[in-house]
């Protein structure tokens, strides 16, 4: 029965917000939401688990149906303060089989074997005398306890609901589910740490092991960002032409392809995203990455051997300096550089009018060059920041959004152009990585981890 | 190390675009394998080796060492043959002439120099996918024309990182390569035949300013080799004038002398062609195992991280198996009330609050009870116990109906007909919201009771 770990259990009336609270709690977009009282029916555990090994567990509980006959039952006998607990234990085991109180047996389990109590209620609606004896079996249980207000509407009874549940709990705290943001819930974490001495440490370590989590969270989503500004930015696709050019067809097949391409990559990326958060069920409501208005750069080229027409010039001049540069040598210098000069004139030359002979020429069979059509990288320079606003927003949402709200994440794009402003220097060195990568290059690693850690920066301040 | 640093970068690479693997199994990996942590190559070689078995046959290390194996070797085949039939060609004497030494000594010395200038500078931009000087390499060419060809589909991405190193380090091979079969050549020449080599230029320089450039050649052996350093006498006596077809006298008469200028070519073979070519090879070595390691690391960085990060959990452990929602049956709704009832009672609610009720919809009542809340179960009973005919029973809508309601529910509908009327929070003016209603209705509808009416 002894288990090291601190152990909470979320109890109290049916439909008040016990799994909502678990859910966000435990950051677990499984728990099963439901408007419906009594949709959960056994306890479920969730626990704060750090290589295998639990900090905390979290226990879901069904609500209290027949407290009034628990509580009688418990008083049947005189108890003494000090023997409540095995008398509550008693009940257990005498009505373990008994399905009139499996609701009361499951909440109260995880209780008896050392669970501390958070008992939940919703402050939105009126305190009733009807909570009385459910509370009292709490006392009875004699664990160290706390009340949660949840606010699971707009109407406030807070004050009354904290003088009922002041004289039964520890402490009260108000916790909404629905909205409750990072910080939030590390507060909740440290009023839950004060509980019972023994627990302090290890509720402690987990808000650190909380914050790590957040920390990773956010590192592999900056990454996964990242990688899809670079994929994205850098998208070419290609097509070998059979005839002298591209027909009209091709070129818009091509188009289409290459617009259904970013799409996958964009969509990828958010799935992903979801993943990282634990937000997979989410739904989203949102508007295609829209690229009707944004020039899809294309070109018709030819490589020979893989080099472009300027590579292959390139290393024809030097190819033909080298080559010159060895008369030169022979002739002690005596030549003025003419050998280097005249075989970098003559290798530049004939890369330049020999490029298409040679492209055209076939040996075994196979052409030696290789004419494309190629679309992309887009040139658009507003593209990018399209796309890493998008992306960026979808973050921060499913990031903030607590696991209890399951409502879809609308995503419209003009709203997002609009409200999700860059600083003048964060862009300039976005820029920087965007311009290289629209122009066909790849980004240097420095640069690349620079940008990262730019958007690692920029999710820190809107993650709460 | 077990295998080749390239062997575990692509097989790397291809692990990791091929395999999805999760922070969890990476962590396990990282936690049974610790006393690796902090040597992050070895912990992902270790990785490696132990997901080898996923690589579909043959893998892309396998195929890609296939390509460079062939490459090498053909490279080196021709480089060799190059060699050997540049060095007959320069070496070639038929006793009618000597052979002009200046090149021979071009080629094993100047052009050496000039290449390994070249390798230093493409050195310098090794690290760009773009390098022009990288392309002048007859490897890179060779290696161009080889994929270009190669049926099989390499798709591995190709890190300029490391094919630009691996050029520059195959090209000095080939060059050491090169100059080795030039050596064999002259050695094999000077072992096989009897050559005068003589010195010939149309351009004014005097045997002391030629000997003067020998000796700076020759200053790296002088000391250790003084045989195979020219002396002046020799390049004086060498110095070979075509007059027509006849040989200068002087040449005539220094034959035997002409033969000692093997070994000055030779330590130039050695020291220039090879030595030299040999510690800028130990260099690239370092250089292009310094890049694999960077692009190990580079490409690992997420696994690593993985690997080195704690793992954290924060979910259930078993799936949720929720109440599937029961037959619903139709409830008998209410929407007026009678005005007058001889029994109300409020679950729950407090003696005032029913009267409040009672007043806002004009009901005359004898008996007011208040049940549930904080009575006890047999003060329920005796309620339950004086009822003989209609009851109107208040319920706050807000509170979902507990299975301690329904006891006392299904007591008092055994005993009368009942009206249920759930009541809604004063600031919806006590009308219950759909929601609420319908989670009461349900709810009672459940229990099929005829006698249980609802006031809507």
């Amino acid at each position: 029965m002894s288990q090291e770990y601190p152990r909470f259990a979320v109890v109290g009336h049916p439909n008040k917000g016990k799994s909502s609270i678990v859910s966000t709690l435990a950051h677990d977009e499984s728990v099963h939401i439901s408007t419906l009282p009594g949709t959960t029916t056994k306890q479920r555990s969730y626990p704060l688990k750090v290589d295998g090994v639990t900090l905390y567990a979290l226990y879901d509980t069904p609500g209290f149906q027949r407290a009034r006959a628990i509580l009688s039952w418990l008083k049947q006998e005189e108890t003494p303060a000090h023997k409540r607990v095995d008398r509550v234990k008693k009940f257990i085991y005498e009505h373990r089989d008994n399905p009139r109180y499996q609701d009361e047996i499951e909440l109260l389990e995880p209780i008896i074997n050392g669970a501390g109590i958070i008992y939940v209620v919703d402050g939105s609606k009126p305190y009733g005398v009807e909570y009385e004896a459910e509370m009292q079996i709490l006392l009875w249980t004699g664990q160290p306890s706390m009340a949660l207000i949840n606010l699971i509407d707009t109407t406030d009874y807070v004050a009354e609901w904290k003088m009922a549940l002041g004289q039964h709990f520890q402490m009260v705290r108000l916790f909404n589910p629905m909205q409750a943001n990072f910080a939030q819930h590390i507060t909740l974490l440290e009023s839950m740490a004060q509980l019972k001495e023994e627990w302090t440490e290890l509720v402690k370590e987990s808000i650190k092991i909380f914050k790590l989590y957040q920390q990773q969270k956010i590192t592999y989503s900056s990454e996964l960002i990242t990688t899809l500004i670079i994929d994205s930015l850098s998208l070419t696709l290609t097509s070998s032409i059979k005839g002298t050019q591209a027909t009209k067809a091709q070129e818009l097949q091509l188009t289409q392809e290459y617009k259904q391409k970013l799409r996958l990559l964009e969509e990828e990326a958010h799935h992903t995203l979801a993943k990282i958060w634990n937000h997979l069920l989410l739904e989203k409501s949102s508007q295609l990455l829209l690229l009707e208005n944004i020039d899809l750069f294309s070109k018709e080229s030819e490589t020979l051997f893989g080099l472009s027409k300027q590579e292959l010039i390139a290393t024809g001049v030097a190819g033909g300096a080298l080559t010159g540069s060895g008369v030169d040598l022979m002739l002690a210098g005596s030549s003025l550089m003419l050998g280097s000069t005249l075989g970098a004139v003559i290798g530049g030359a004939g890369a330049l009018f020999g490029y298409k002979e040679v492209a055209q020429l076939k040996i075994l069979g196979h052409k030696l060059g290789h004419k494309y059509i190629q679309v992309g990288p887009i040139q658009h320079a507003n593209f990018p920041y399209i796309l890493l606003k998008r992306v960026l927003y979808y973050t921060q949402e499913i990031a903030n959004r607590p696991h209890a709200n399951r409502a879809k994440i609308t995503m419209d794009s003009s709203l997002i152009q609009k409200e999700f402003t860059l600083e003048t220097k964060t862009k300039k060195t976005l820029d920087k990585m965007h311009i290289l990568l629209q122009k066909g290059d790849r980004p240097k690693e420095k640069l690349v981890e620079e940008y990262k850690q730019l958007i690692y920066q920029i999710l820190i301040d809107r993650v709460e | 190390m077990s295998s080749s640093l390239l062997k575990t970068y692509i097989d790397l690479y291809q692990l990791i675009k091929t395999q999805d693997q999760t922070h969890e199994e990476s962590r396990r990996f990282g936690l049974a394998h610790s006393n690796l942590l902090t040597n992050p190559i070895e912990l992902l070689d270790a990785w490696r080796r132990s997901q080898l078995h996923l690589l579909p046959h043959p893998s892309y290390s396998k195929r890609i060492e296939d390509i460079l194996f062939r490459v090498t070797t053909l490279s080196f085949i021709l480089s060799f043959l190059f060699g050997i039939f540049s060095g007959m060609g320069l070496l070639y004497y038929n006793g009618d002439a000597p052979i002009n030494l200046l090149y021979f000594l071009t080629l094993v010395s100047f052009v050496p120099i000039i290449t390994m200038v070249f390798t230093l500078l493409a050195i310098l931009s090794a690290n760009k996918s773009k390098n022009i000087l990288i392309s002048i390499s007859p490897t890179y060419w060779i290696e161009k024309i080889v994929r270009h060809f190669s049926t099989k589909e390499i798709e591995i991405y190709y890190n300029p990182l490391i094919s630009n190193w691996l050029l520059l380090k195959r090209s000095l091979l080939l060059g050491i390569i090169f100059s080795f079969a030039i050596l064999i050549v002259l050695l094999v020449s000077v072992l096989t035949k009897d050559i005068a080599f003589s010195w010939s230029t149309t351009l004014q320089i005097t045997p002391q300013e030629f000997h003067t450039l020998l000796l700076a050649i020759a200053l790296p052996w002088q000391e250790l080799v003084p045989q195979a350093v020219p002396s002046l006498e020799l390049i004086q006596k060498s110095q070979y004038f075509r007059l027509g077809n006849m040989l200068n006298s002087q040449l005539l008469d220094n034959t035997m002398l002409l033969g000692e200028w093997w070994k000055f070519l030779a330590m130039s073979t050695i020291v220039y062609a090879l030595l030299l070519r040999i510690a800028l090879f130990g260099f690239i070595s370092w250089g292009y195992k310094r890049a694999l390691y960077h692009s190990i690391l580079l490409l690992g960085k997420d696994i690593l991280y993985q690997m080195q990060e704690p793992l954290v959990s924060t979910q259930a452990l078993t799936k949720e198996t929720p109440l599937s929602p029961s037959q619903e049956a139709e409830v008998p709704t209410t929407k007026s009330l009678q005005q007058s009832y001889p029994y109300v009672i409020g679950w729950a609610i407090d003696e005032s609050t029913i009267q409040l009720h009672n007043q806002r919809e004009a009901i005359e009542t004898a008996i007011i009870y208040q049940a549930g809340g904080n009575n006890s179960l047999e003060e329920d009973q005796e309620i339950i116990d004086t009822i003989h005919t209609t009851a109107l029973l208040y319920v706050k809508s807000w509170e979902p109906p507990t299975m301690d309601f329904i006891d006392f529910l299904m007591d008092l509908s055994s005993k009368s007909s009942v009206i249920l009327y759930p009541l809604g929070t004063i600031e919806n003016h006590y009308m219950p919201t759909d929601e609420e209603f319908a989670i009461w209705e349900r709810k009672v509808s459940l229990l099929k009771n005829d006698t249980i009416r609802m006031k809507r």
